[in-house]
């Protein structure tokens, strides 16, 4: 699936969601993911964004292809979620879209943190060209009834007036609601992301360098 | 927004360059990041408050027509993150609506948790939102569930048929079996009922700070929300109780405050009973009903 920006930023953006791990039942959370498509610099051309959306840990019981569906709506939440907030930078970023799917109370909080859950706060910034993305969505399903999800992110972004890039993960938490899911928590973190390798971006040390960033944190 | 600062590491790695010897490799680079952090969770109110009950029940009894034998009236506030409990001591004699007087403990055997959440809302002047009720191997399978609790315990105490071992003072590594005989011991602390309501509460924290150090572990979230699904009785649905589990995870463990209702030692019928002090049990209510804090006991 691809899709175009809302918004006139620098590029082209796409969502990919892949789900061909979801035929093997339930992955392992070390299961290493597929280099992702998109690759730039902040003076590149227009690069894709893809999201690559994959099952988590399940619990309870969901079948197939309504894991694959969860993983595919959750995955498209968070997505947009992430798009409208980090691929643009100050007044740029539409917060009420951003937020569209977050619940009354979590979209009135992320205002208040808006600094970590979008680049709202960022100022003269510049354009902003996605690295990667990635969301594992764990599922709640006692009974075989899909109760709950959380999807863990990260995206990683340069911007085009810093020579360090910016690594945003952390957990949203969903409920299925009548019309798809709703953000009703989150759980953020932001920091520098550790420079990309000359000319390529290595998608395997941001993983490793975001975990040691991680646990530093908690020191 | 909770910024997690890095200056104590900043430290450790600036000695740890000085104290390198000229001969030994240096490092060839490491990366000192500053992480910022924020979190939230959206569950209506947004001062969400739970009567737990520790049900007397024995196997093949029913939990929900027992006698509530730990009963903490615990608030959340997610916007801010403080919680704080209100212990009631087991044999305060209160009004029970219908039943004339009695400890409040016989609340939850004469109708359900709804009469025990009205007897308690009247005593302390919150009615609880939910009224959560787990047995004796309930919370003992629960606390295994999520790995062991850690509390802090000042005092040492035993309890010959509980735990002869003895619970020594200070940090305490618990499973589910010593958890449940830290909440249960009584006779052997020196405050007696008071006492075991504060080490009730010391478990609801243990709980509280090992659900929130691991809510980042894939499915741990899940896996609680199951496990509580399979020990404790309620009537709440699986996303409501998501909700709150994750509004559990996102209590900030530097602003819980928790108080045990006071009282004095009376006899009524030649039983023993506690008289608790209802004013300072509605000004502990009042203190904390809107943002779940506690001033001061």
């Amino acid at each position: 699936m691809t899709r175009l920006p809302r918004r006139g930023t620098a590029f082209a953006a796409a969502l990919i969601t892949a789900l061909s791990p979801l035929a093997a039942g339930c992955s392992g959370d070390d299961e290493p993911l597929e280099p992702a498509a998109a690759s730039a610099s902040p003076t590149a051309e227009p690069v894709e964004f893809v999201v690559r959306s994959d099952v988590g840990k399940i619990t309870g019981r969901v079948g197939r292809s309504e894991r694959r569906e969860v993983v595919k709506d959750v995955g498209r939440v968070v997505g947009d979620w992430m798009e409208a907030s980090y691929l643009s930078a100050g007044k740029q970023v539409d917060l009420d879209a951003a937020l569209a799917r977050f619940s009354d109370d979590a979209a009135a909080q992320a205002r208040r943190d808006r600094s970590l859950l979008s680049n709202a706060a960022l100022r003269g910034a510049g354009d902003v060209v996605p690295r990667r993305a990635t969301v594992k969505v764990d599922v709640l399903a006692p009974g075989g009834e899909v109760a709950g999800a959380t999807a863990r992110f990260r995206i990683a972004f340069d911007t085009a007036d810093r020579k360090r890039g910016e690594l945003v993960s952390g957990r949203l938490m969903l409920t299925p609601v009548k019309r798809g899911w709703q953000v009703f928590g989150y759980s953020v973190d932001r920091g520098a992301a550790p420079a990309k390798a000359a000319g390529k971006d290595d998608a395997s040390k941001d993983d490793a360098s975001k975990d040691d960033a991680g646990k530093k944190g908690q020191e | 927004m909770r910024i997690l600062k890095s200056a104590v590491l900043a430290m450790v790695l600036a000695l740890t360059v000085l104290l390198v010897p000229d001969g030994s490799p240096a490092p060839t680079a490491f990366t000192l990041v500053k992480i910022d952090h924020a979190e939230g969770v959206d569950v209506d109110p947004d001062t969400v408050w739970i009567l737990a009950v520790g049900s007397d029940a024995r196997m093949g009894e029913n939990p929900l027509r027992s006698r509530g034998d730990a009963l903490q009236l615990v608030g959340m506030n997610t916007r801010t993150g403080a919680a704080t409990s209100i212990g009631i001591p087991r044999d305060s004699w209160v009004s029970i609506p219908g039943y004339g007087s009695n400890r409040v403990n016989a609340a939850l055997y004469y109708g359900g948790p709804q009469l025990l959440g009205d007897t308690v809302g009247d005593l302390i002047g919150i009615d609880p939102d939910y009224v959560m009720v787990t047995t004796f191997w309930g919370l003992r399978d629960m606390v295994n569930d999520i790995g062991g609790i850690t509390v802090q315990n000042p005092r040492a105490f035993s309890d010959v048929y509980l735990w002869p071992q003895g619970f020594r003072e200070g940090t305490l590594r618990l499973n589910g079996h010593g958890a449940t005989a830290f909440g249960r011991i009584r006779k052997s602390l020196p405050g007696g009922d008071f006492d075991r309501s504060a080490n009730q509460q010391r478990v609801l924290r243990g709980i509280q700070a090992q659900v929130a150090g691991r809510a980042d572990e894939p499915g741990f979230i899940e896996e609680g929300v199951l496990s509580v699904l399979q020990h404790l009785d309620t009537d709440l649905g699986p996303a409501e109780l998501f909700k709150l589990a994750q509004a559990v995870a996102q209590v900030d463990p530097g602003k819980i405050t928790g108080c045990v209702v006071p009282g004095g030692i009376g006899n009524v019928g030649g039983a023993s009973v506690v008289i608790p002090s209802t004013s300072t049990a509605r000004a502990y209510g009042d203190d904390a009903r809107d943002d779940a804090v506690i001033t001061s006991c």
